[in-house]
Order: structure tokens, then C-alpha cells, then sequence
């Protein structure tokens, strides 16, 4: 026979660069092709969208999408590790590509630079075999949630928030439930906390978003998901998991029931009441002469020591303060009566106080305006005036003083 | 009369009461709770007392519950032992001493 001859399932260059993962029982040649065949969407350059990713263009996704329409800030640095510091300000999903073709420069990877809407969404996903929602917000949820199951897609969608995470495979199989069966209706904007106000460390999505790549590489390689129908729970504060079981396919889900009344995407943000981006949106509750500027509060202090409620929690007065401010956060102020609320801004007082007015301050102006309003109501105050300034500390960085550590 | 009245005395339920998520934040920050119900009693009877006995932060109760506390917010599920309560008889599936009810808010951040 010929020397040269061979049969191979593999070519060299796969074969040299995959074998650890060809090697694995069950993935095999077979996942290893259908990978290189593989179109993948990931929605979301953040903390999930990275590991996830990353993985994905390690193991030789063919193609791979990513959607995003942000630019990296230094504070998604401590869990979008596939970004660098010279990126920031730069567009996440050139980051994510120049990451992504640097580990892997076999595999096609396909940047979109948008927020994902109503209009785009059916003309991307359906470029693609499965999505991966990495997504910061509800809407952009229930958008990626009905395309999917419009185009027929199987959705691996991951959340993390703090110390938690969690994972689930929508719509997949026959008896698959997508995001609608589950939650017909959307959550209350004013009860949902995104990773801007709450935090979210970033061992968890890292977590989160390598199970959501592992998903995705069983179902290349043709085994079952595991999560399909079911709820992963992961609490890395305890460090406990579990998995559990959820209702299957609603007949009566409006878009993947028996009778679905969405025929085509909606209008999310309209749907969820929110933004879909997890950017903390400003509100309006006072009346000017209830607001004062940080340009109006500096000059006020400079003449002397304001009383200064700040309502932000705990942990976020501990990184930095105005040293006239008492920590009161929203919960407490409603909690209070106005005599234990003098009492406790007497104890932090100085001689030298104004004691005639009082003013409210947070960390961008929204929660100063509700602890206006709070303290208003309960009425049987010593002072002239109460209120707040507007912009909160963020906008005290900006306009007063540059170095007041903002976050 | 020993029997009698050992057949006459209503059992009462221990249930461990769960929140994850975040739900926990209304709770004192406690993941895990404690509660005893009546023989009988069904989940609907868990999310009353809850409300009732548990929550901390009632200014922010919309978090877990409706107004009327009837039924879970919406982006909240309701497990008994790790299962889905739509699995279930929903608020009427009765509660079996030693059962696990929790309250997972579901997350959004990425």
C-alpha cells in the first residue's frame, strides 16, 4: 500500500489542536466536527458572554456571534476577563474579537455592534444553529427568549447576580419550556436589581458562563442537555448548587403554546416597563425648589457644616463619604419616626452645624429624591427645609470634586 | 383517654421556608427559616405567614408577593423539595411535614 495513504476523521491541524477534548468518551470525533460546522450566538459581551465565549472559540465553534452594542469600562474589568485595560472605552465586541481570534484564529467570529431590538433580532439570530442569552436585562430576555422560539433555536440562557447564578436550556425538545411558560408576565421594574446596583463577583458568572459553553459542546456533539426543562441554582456565598425540576411547555404560552398570540417580536421595553440595557435610569420625583446642585451644596458647605442624610447602603458609604454625611439608607428613613431621625442626625452634629435645613444625598440622585419625599410625609420637623442634592455623589465627582472615588 | 386526646390534637407541619435569588434580602437576610403550620395547611397558608411573620422589609414586599399576597410576583417560582410548584397543584398543594418551600427570585444580571 501507499506510504502516503490515510483515512482520517479528522484534519491534521484539528486533529494537533483538539485531541484533548477528541480524547474525551462521548465528545469524540464526531462533537468535534460538528463543532467546526457550528454557528453560535452569544448575546452579551459581559461577564457571562466572555467565559462563554472563550470556551466556545477554544473547543472550535465554527462561527460565532457576539451582540452587543456597550464599550468596556474599567469597572467590567474585575469579570469580563476576555477584555483588557487598553480596551476600555473601546466597543466590546471588537474587544471580545481581537480575545477571540488570538486564542483561535481557525474559527470565523462575527461581531454585532447594536442593541439587540425588536427590528435587528429575527435577521441575526437566524443566521445561527443555537444562542446563548448573556444578556444584563429583562427585556432583552423575553426579546431573545420569543426569536428563539419564532426561529425555532435552543436558548442557553444564563443570570448571575451577587453571590448567585443560574442557568437554564429553554426551549429544547418537544416538552421544553421556554422563558414565557415560566414567566408569562414580566417582573416589576422597581424589584429588579441589575449588577450595577447590586454587584456581582466575578468567580460566579465565570461559573455560570462555562456551564452555559459546556451546554452548548453537548449539543454539538449530539447529547442530551442537561438543563433543559430544568432550573441550576448556584450560591457561591454557601457554596451550594442544585438542580431543579420545572413545569414543562404551556399549551397556553403566547408564543410557544398551542395558540401563540406573538407572531413576531413585540416591543420589549414597552412590555418590561425598563430599558433594555442595565444602566440605572434617572427619575424626577421633586420639585425644583426641593433639589439643590452640587455647585448649591458646595457653596453651601463652605460657608458651614450641613445635616446631611446619605441613604445609600452600607457598604457603598464605607467606600467613600461626604464627613458631614450620616448614613440612613431608604429602609431605615421609612422605618424611623422624625424624632429618632433628629436624634440620630444630632448625634453626628457639631456645634457649628446648620441646623435649619437638611439635606438627603445618594449615589446618583433617584433613591435622595424618595428619602425627600419619605421625610416629608412624616412631617413634625425642626427644619425650614428638606432637600436633596440632585446628581448625587456621581455627579459631585463630575462637577466638584474629580477625585471622590465613584463607582 | 391518652388515645383520645393524641387523636383529637392537630399535628402541626415543620416546614424549612427558603428564599434565593435576593428574596432573602426582605427576610433579615436569612436564606433559611424555619416555620410550623397547621395539619392541613397548604402553600398558599405559607406565603401569608411569610408575609406576616417574615418579611422585614415590608416597604418592599412587591419583591416576593402581590399586593394581596394570593400569589408570587411575577419572576419569582415557588419549589416544594426542589420542585416546581406548577408541577404541583400550585397554591393548593398541601404541605407535608418536613417539606422544603422555596422562594427563588429569578436574576437577570450578566
Amino acid at each position: 500500500m501507499d506510504d502516503l495513504s490515510w483515512t482520517a476523521g479528522l484534519t491534521k491541524e484539528q486533529a494537533g489542536r483538539y485531541s484533548r477534548q477528541v480524547l474525551v468518551q462521548d465528545f469524540g470525533v464526531n462533537g468535534q466536527k460538528n463543532a467546526s460546522t457550528s454557528k453560535v450566538l452569544i448575546i452579551g459581551a459581559g461577564g457571562l458572554g466572555c467565559p462563554t465565549a472563550t470556551y466556545l472559540a477554544g473547543a472550535g465553534i465554527g462561527t460565532i456571534g457576539i451582540v452587543d452594542y456597550d464599550t468596556v469600562s474599567l469597572d467590567n474589568l474585575h469579570r469580563q476577563v476576555a477584555h483588557r485595560e487598553q480596551a476600555v472605552g473601546t466597543s466590546k465586541v471588537e474587544s471580545l474579537k481581537i480575545m477571540l481570534n488570538s486564542l483561535n484564529s481557525s474559527i470565523k467570529i462575527i461581531t454585532h455592534e447594536a442593541t439587540l431590538n425588536s427590528k435587528c433580532a429575527m435577521e441575526i439570530v437566524k443566521l445561527y444553529d443555537i444562542v446563548c442569552d448573556c444578556s444584563d436585562n429583562a427585556a432583552t430576555r423575553y426579546l431573545i427568549n420569543d426569536v428563539c422560539v419564532l426561529l425555532d433555536k435552543p436558548l442557553v440562557s444564563g443570570s448571575a447576580l451577587r453571590w448567585d447564578g443560574q442557568l437554564t436550556v429553554y426551549h429544547y425538545g418537544k416538552e421544553g419550556p421556554c422563558y414565557r411558560c415560566l414567566f408569562p408576565s414580566p417582573p416589576d421594574p422597581s424589584t429588579v436589581t441589575n449588577c450595577s446596583e447590586g454587584g456581582v463577583l466575578g468567580p460566579v458568572v465565570g461559573v455560570i458562563g462555562s456551564m452555559q459553553a459546556l451546554e452548548v459542546l453537548k449539543m454539538v456533539a449530539g447529547l442530551p442537555c442537561s438543563f433543559a426543562g430544568k432550573l441550576f441554582l448556584y450560591d457561591g456565598r454557601s457554596g451550594s448548587t442544585r438542580t431543579i425540576v420545572l413545569r414543562k411547555r404551556s399549551p397556553r404560552c403566547a408564543v410557544c403554546g398551542d395558540e401563540p398570540s406573538i407572531t413576531a417580536p413585540i416591543d420589549y421595553e414597552l412590555f418590561c416597563g425598563a430599558g433594555a440595557h442595565d444602566k440605572i435610569e434617572r427619575i424626577w420625583l421633586l420639585e425644583q425648589n426641593e433639589r439643590v446642585s452640587v455647585e448649591e451644596y458646595r457653596d453651601i458647605r463652605r460657608i458651614a457644616r450641613p445635616l446631611l442624610i446619605d441613604t445609600r447602603p452600607p457598604i457603598e458609604f464605607e467606600i467613600a463619604h461626604l464627613p458631614e454625611a450620616t448614613n440612613i439608607t431608604l429602609n431605615d428613613l421609612s422605618k424611623l419616626d422624625s424624632a429618632q431621625i433628629t436624634e440620630k442626625l444630632k448625634l453626628n452634629a457639631t456645634e457649628n452645624d446648620q441646623k435649619k435645613d437638611l439635606f438627603v444625598i445618594c449615589h446618583r440622585g433617584n433613591d435622595s429624591q424618595r428619602a425627600v419625599k419619605i421625610i416629608k410625609e412624616k412631617g413634625n420637623f425642626e427644619f425650614l427645609s428638606v432637600r436633596d442634592v440632585s446628581g448625587g455623589y456621581d455627579e459631585w465627582a463630575t462637577k466638584v470634586n474629580p477625585n471622590f472615588p465613584v463607582y | 383517654m391518652m388515645n383520645y386526646k393524641v387523636a383529637v390534637e392537630k399535628m402541626s407541619l415543620n416546614i424549612k421556608v427558603e428564599f434565593s435569588g435576593g428574596s432573602e434580602f426582605l427576610v433579615d437576610g436569612k436564606k433559611v427559616h424555619q416555620m410550623t403550620f397547621n395539619e392541613g395547611s397548604l402553600l398558599r397558608d405559607v406565603l401569608k405567614e411569610v408575609a406576616e411573620k417574615l418579611v422585614t422589609d415590608k416597604a418592599r414586599m412587591n419583591l416576593l408577593f402581590n399586593a394581596d399576597v394570593t400569589e408570587v410576583a411575577n419572576g419569582v417560582i415557588t419549589l416544594i423539595n426542589d420542585c416546581d410548584t406548577a408541577l404541583l397543584s400550585e397554591y393548593d398543594t398541601p404541605l407535608e411535614d418536613g417539606d422544603t418551600v422555596t422562594f427563588v427570585s429569578t436574576l437577570h444580571g450578566g
